[in-house]
């Protein structure tokens, strides 16, 4: 076996592998996508609300309402428009009425309908878009 | 008066740094007039005076003196003890603080011990590892100086964020600084190493013992903040494929090559260049997670608050040691060897897979957590990337890993006929197609119908590993007990590791695939089933700590309606921060958790989330076990240092 062949063996290996994974990596990332939106750019009507997408803004103060067994509605805002919120489950305590929140979920008879509510690890944090209206 | 003692111990530190550089320079140059021992020197007194400045800082936080503004932002008078010490790396200032004071530790050791290393190789890397400092110096120096001032002074200090008065705080930060910033004396041996055009077998068994101890550091440190969001309600559980989750995992995957290709240089002298690029990279990947952390420009679970000079400055770090380190690799980098013949696979053959699959892994996660970034910077979109795409792109190379792993340890160096090599795969193939079927069939709840591939595969490797551990302290070949001081402790090490890799896979799949969760309210003494236990809310009660009150609510757990134990879950309200915590509430079964959290609380019902979690113990148990492995296989390094 001379070097040179031994060479291309490897180089092959090498070549086969990484484009497995470029293959199943771009495959991967076309599905699982979550884009992420401000209320306002919420009205661009070429949003696709068909699919999974987050949501970030401030909870509008007064707007939080618990209703029976773990439902909760409330409005996302960023100050300039509003998107209406709902949730069944538990709510991370960083969740408040005037700070931020960030909502993982889809769309339904115009309310959001999240399954995941996320909280930072920081009191102060804000999302960046309304940090820069304050 | 005590902020600027500690601001001075800082300036002193920095002039140490340049004189260790400026000394190390000379070293070359006029080598009659500058001793080693002079750079050493320098280099110990860049430690004394960083841990005395540390001190001072960890000194103002006991005394909760408010005029540093470091320590009114983040502390309080009625702090307990414990936080007012692991407060200080609760935050940007410190914890950056705590990194330089790493950095110097590795270079202080460096000159202490290591006494038989080759001097010059030595001066380097002391050289190269005070630039290093020197830039992170600069940092603290112009843009996070904890030693900042203000009057009048405040009565009191604004307090730790609640969420981080935990014990999680105490060491988490520390270990994982250690895996990130002991990766930093691997980088300077590498760039060293390519400068003196030394890099053979001594110059990996010089790094060896400093990668391992990195690689440990980082594993424990991953280990603990993954127990610790497991526990903290809202960070999204023990492993969330979250940006800030992912960064840490970059340098761990490639740390993990590192360890093993460098025993490749260390044995056979082969895989050099490679092996120092690892090197390199890995370093970079810990100062590109350190940069995307503390910027706060990764939209995460995870994240800080935000200050945009920082960001830059530490950009520019990256950007320097990042062109700087590759453009030296390209220049010296050692001929690339073609020593390995394919027909003669031994282990190394098997290294090159592993450390080929890792770097897929790497990148697989490198692209899922900087692709958002970039797509935001270019167009403006912002998206997030979840754990699908992780689990669909990272889990298929994993498997194929770990069904090598086993196969690895029992190769010889060198000279593997390749039947034998057949014969191992069969076995493998076998012994996994087995436990299938029997897991199939043992197992009765219903889950992914993947899962009972996943543990074979953990349990694979648990047993490969073990049988091999068992057959080093077994018979010889002669036919007698091997005498066990004869054992090779790195040998056992490494299996160690590999076997925590398995019990950390086990238990990853079966709380993943076998979990049951119920969120509801629960009426005051009301049974609920979950699995095969019963469990019952059976009231509140109020208490007082020493910064917060809080509100415990009591269940009792059942299993086929014998009591088996209580568990309670807690709403904390932090007085000085009008803040709100909830503290889950864990019961311990074998390796299982009932865990706890609760909604709304009062004394009629609660509102609760109660999950049971499967074997979810080994997740952890798995990672110290690699851990300790990794420290356990460099017991007997240093005999081999001297052979």
């Amino acid at each position: 076996m001379s070097k040179r062949t031994n060479r291309i063996y490897y180089l092959l290996l090498v070549f086969v592998i990484s484009s497995l994974g470029v293959l199943f990596v771009l495959k991967a990332l076309e599905d699982n996508i979550i884009f992420f939106y401000t209320p306002t750019e919420l009205l661009d009507p070429k949003i696709n609300t068909e699919k999974k997408i987050r949501i970030g803004g401030m909870v509008k103060e007064n707007s939080i309402l618990k209703l029976d067994n773990l439902k909760i509605t409330f409005i996302v805002t960023d100050l300039e428009n509003d998107t209406p919120v709902s949730y069944k489950g538990i709510l991370p305590d960083l969740f408040r009425e005037g700070q931020g929140v960030v909502a993982e979920g889809k769309f339904a008879n115009g309310f959001f309908l999240a399954d995941k509510i996320i909280a930072k690890h920081d009191e102060n944090y804000m999302p960046y878009e309304i940090f820069e209206k304050k | 008066m005590i902020a600027k003692i500690g601001q001075l111990s800082i300036f002193l530190a920095f002039i140490s740094t340049i004189l260790t550089i400026v000394l190390a320079i000379l070293y070359f140059k006029k080598r009659d007039f500058i001793t080693d021992n002079s750079v050493k020197l320098a280099s110990v007194m860049q430690f004394i005076f960083i841990l005395f400045s540390y001190f001072v800082l960890t000194y103002s936080y006991v005394i909760s003196d408010f005029s540093i503004i470091n320590v009114w932002q983040n502390s309080h008078t009625a702090k307990p003890l414990i936080y007012k010490i692991t407060g200080v790396w609760g935050n940007h200032e410190g914890s950056i603080l705590l990194w330089v004071l790493i950095l110097t530790f590795m270079s202080f050791l460096i000159s202490i011990f290591s006494q038989e290393m080759n001097k010059s190789l030595k001066v380097r890397v002391l050289g190269i590892q005070s630039l290093v400092t020197l830039a992170f110096l600069l940092f603290i120096i112009l843009t996070s100086n904890p030693f900042l001032t203000q009057f009048p002074i405040p009565l009191n200090g604004l307090g730790l964020n609640p969420v981080l008065q935990d014990p999680g705080l105490i060491i988490h930060p520390p270990f994982l600084y250690l895996g990130y910033v002991g990766f930093s004396i691997v980088f300077s041996f590498a760039v060293a190493g390519l400068l003196e055009n030394k890099i053979d077998s001594k110059w990996a068994r010089w790094v060896y013992p400093w990668t391992m101890i990195s690689w440990s550091a980082l594993t424990i440190g991953i280990t603990i903040g993954s127990w610790w969001a497991y526990y903290e309600l809202g960070w999204g559980g023990w492993w969330f494929w979250d940006p800030v989750e992912n960064v840490s995992l970059l340098p761990w995957l490639t740390g993990t090559a590192l360890v093993h290709s460098t025993m490749v240089v260390r044995n056979i002298n082969s895989l050099k260049s490679w092996t120092v690029l690892l090197s390199i990279m890995t370093f970079l990947f810990s100062l590109l997670g350190t940069f995307l952390v503390r910027s706060g420009i990764l939209i995460s679970v995870h994240s800080f608050a935000v200050d945009p000079r920082r960001g830059l400055f530490m950009l520019f770090i990256l950007s320097f040691f990042t062109v700087s380190s590759l453009i030296i690799f390209a220049i010296k980098s050692p001929k690339p060897d073609y020593l390995i013949e394919y027909r003669k696979l031994g282990r190394e053959g098997l290294i090159i897979l592993n450390n080929l699959l890792l770097v897929v892994l790497c990148s697989v996660v490198f692209i899922g957590t900087l692709y958002p970034l970039l797509l935001e910077t270019i167009s403006g979109i912002k998206i997030s990337v979840g754990p699908p795409y992780f689990n669909i792109t990272f889990l298929p190379f994993a498997f194929i890993l770990m069904f090598f792993v086993p196969i690895g340890p029992v190769l010889n160096w060198k000279k593997t006929d390749l039947s034998r090599l057949i014969n191992l795969i069969l076995l493998a193939l076998i012994v996994n197609g087995v436990l299938i079927i029997s897991l199939y069939a043992f197992i009765d709840k219903k889950g992914p119908i993947l899962a009972p591939f996943s543990i074979a595969l953990g349990l694979w490797l648990i047993a490969g590993s073990l049988v091999t551990i068992v057959k080093r302290f077994g018979l010889s070949e002669e036919g007698y007990i091997r005498n066990i001081t004869r054992v090779r402790l790195s040998k056992i090490g490494s299996n160690l590791a590999h076997a925590g890799l398995g019990v950390l896979i086990v238990g990853v799949t079966i709380v993943t695939a076998y979990e049951t969760k119920v969120d509801r309210v629960f009426e005051l003494n009301e049974k609920i089933e979950l699995d095969n236990f019963q469990i019952q809310y059976i009231g509140i009660k109020p208490n007082i700590g020493k910064n917060y009150d809080e509100i415990v609510a009591n269940f009792i757990i059942y299993k086929s309606e014998d009591k088996i134990g209580d568990i309670s879950s807690t709403k904390r309200f932090y007085r000085s921060q009008d803040t709100m915590t909830t503290e889950a509430g864990i019961y311990r079964y074998f390796f299982s958790h009932i865990y706890i959290t609760l909604s709304d609380i009062n004394e009629e019902y609660v509102v609760a989330s109660i999950s049971y979690k499967p074997f979810v113990k080994l997740i952890w148990l798995g990672g110290f076990l690699m851990a300790f492995g990794g420290l356990v296989s460099l017991v007997d390094n240093k005999k081999r240092l001297k052979s």
